[in-house]
C-alpha cells in the first residue's frame, strides 16, 4: 500500500484549516515559505488536536491505534501507553483511560504526543501516521477523504 | 520597591506633616477646648490634625485602590514550577520536530471596568508562528497574538471588582532552520490605573 505525505496549514485570513499534499523529497522549509507567501501558517496537531484525531478515526472509521510516540523519552510512560494500547485492541472502554492519561501528561507534565499511528479498519482499510508538526502520512487511496476529515477536526480544535 | 510605594511613604512621611502644620498655623482646633493646657495647644493639635489627615489618605489610597487593575501575565513550562519572577526558555529543534509550547497564565485583578476593552498582544516574528487551542477571547493573525480582556472577565451582577485567572496553552513551530533566539513579552495599551505583569518568555531556534 503506497503512502501520501500531507500537511496541516491555516489560511491566516479565513482561519480555514487546509490540508497541502507534500512530497518527502522537497525541502520542508521550502514548502513551508512558499505556503506563507499564499497566505497561510503552519497548524501543528497539539497534544488536544492529537487526541480529537484519534477519538474521531477510533469512532468513525473502527480504528486501531498502533502506537503513541512522545516528545520525552520516558521508557516507562512508553511501557504504560503500550499496555493500554494492547488493552484497547480488546476492549475500546479503554481509550478513555488513555485518553485521561494523555490530557493529563501534556496539561502537567507538559509531556506532549510526538506521533500517533492508526491503522482505519473500515473499507479497504488505511494506515495512518500523525506527527505533532502537522504532517500525516495516509495510505493513498484514501487520502483525499482522510485530508478533508483532518482539516474538518483541527479546525474545531484551534479554529 | 515599587515607585508609586515609595512616593506613598513620602506623602505620609513629609507632606501629611507639612500640610498638618500649616493648617495649624492657620486655626488651631485644640485651641478652643478648654482641658487643654496652652502649653499643649500646638502638639496636641499636630496630634489631632495628623490623625484626620492620615485617614484622609486612607480614605483616598482605598478608593484609589477600588479604581485601579492589574493584570499578570505568567508563562511557564511546568505548573509546578510556575514562578513570575523567572523567564522560562523554550527551543524549537530538530528533535522536537521544530515544536515547543509554554503555557501562559493570565491573572485579572481589580476593577471591572479598567479591565475591559483591554487587550493583551504578543507579536511572533516570522521565524515561528505561534498555535493555540481553541479560544473566543484570542484573535491570532500572522505575526500577533491578541487576548481580548473583556472576554475573559465573569459576567456576575455587581461588575465592580473581580479577581480571575485563566491557563492557555501556546504552541510554536518554527518556519526555517536558522539558529535564532528572542524574548517575547506581551503587552498592553497603558492606560492610568491599570498594571501590567509579564516574566516574559525565551524562545529559541536550534538547528
Amino acid at each position: 500500500m503506497r503512502s501520501q505525505y500531507g500537511k496541516v496549514f491555516q489560511n491566516i485570513l479565513t482561519r480555514e484549516i487546509e490540508c497541502f499534499s507534500y512530497d518527502p523529497q522537497q525541502n520542508y522549509y521550502e514548502v513551508v515559505q512558499d505556503a506563507a507567501k499564499r497566505g497561510y501558517q503552519q497548524s501543528i496537531f497539539t497534544s488536544s488536536v492529537m487526541i480529537s484525531l484519534i477519538e474521531y478515526f477510533l469512532l468513525n472509521h473502527n480504528a486501531l491505534v498502533t502506537g503513541i510516540e512522545f516528545l520525552v523519552e520516558d521508557i516507562a510512560l512508553n511501557q504504560e501507553i503500550n499496555i493500554l494500547l494492547d488493552k484497547m485492541k480488546g476492549n475500546g472502554a479503554y481509550w478513555e483511560i488513555l485518553k485521561e492519561k494523555l490530557s493529563f501528561l501534556s496539561r502537567y507534565d507538559s509531556i506532549d504526543i510526538k506521533k500517533v499511528n492508526i491503522a482505519g479498519r473500515d473499507g479497504m482499510g488505511f494506515l495512518l501516521s500523525l506527527q505533532v508538526n502537522g504532517i500525516f502520512i495516509v495510505s493513498e487511496n484514501v487520502y483525499e477523504s482522510v485530508s478533508d476529515e483532518i482539516g474538518k477536526i483541527v479546525r474545531r480544535v484551534i479554529a | 520597591m515599587k515607585p508609586s510605594s515609595i512616593i506613598k511613604i513620602l506623602i505620609k512621611a513629609v507632606v501629611l506633616p507639612i500640610i498638618a502644620m500649616f493648617m495649624l498655623n492657620k486655626w488651631n482646633l485644640c485651641e478652643y477646648i478648654t482641658f487643654i493646657p496652652e502649653d499643649y495647644h500646638f502638639d496636641a493639635g499636630l496630634a489631632l490634625y495628623m490623625a484626620v489627615l492620615e485617614a484622609v489618605a486612607e480614605f483616598i489610597e482605598y478608593f484609589i485602590a477600588k479604581a485601579n487593575a492589574t493584570i499578570t501575565c505568567t508563562f511557564y513550562i511546568d505548573e509546578r514550577r510556575e514562578d513570575r519572577h523567572a523567564k522560562p526558555t523554550i527551543q524549537m529543534s530538530g528533535s522536537s520536530m521544530g515544536i515547543a509550547n509554554v503555557w501562559c497564565h493570565i491573572i485579572l485583578d481589580g476593577n471591572y471596568k479598567k479591565l475591559s476593552g483591554t487587550e493583551i498582544c504578543l507579536d511572533i516574528p516570522q521565524w515561528f508562528s505561534a498555535q493555540l487551542d481553541v479560544n473566543s477571547s484570542l484573535e491570532q493573525n500572522n505575526h500577533q497574538i491578541k487576548w481580548n480582556v473583556s472576554t475573559l472577565l465573569p459576567e456576575h451582577d455587581n461588575k465592580k471588582d473581580v479577581h480571575t485567572e485563566t491557563r492557555m496553552k501556546i504552541s510554536f513551530i518554527r518556519n526555517n532552520e536558522n539558529d535564532a533566539s528572542i524574548v517575547l513579552e506581551p503587552t498592553i495599551k497603558k492606560r492610568f490605573g491599570l498594571g501590567f505583569e509579564t516574566n516574559g518568555i525565551t524562545i529559541q531556534n536550534v538547528g
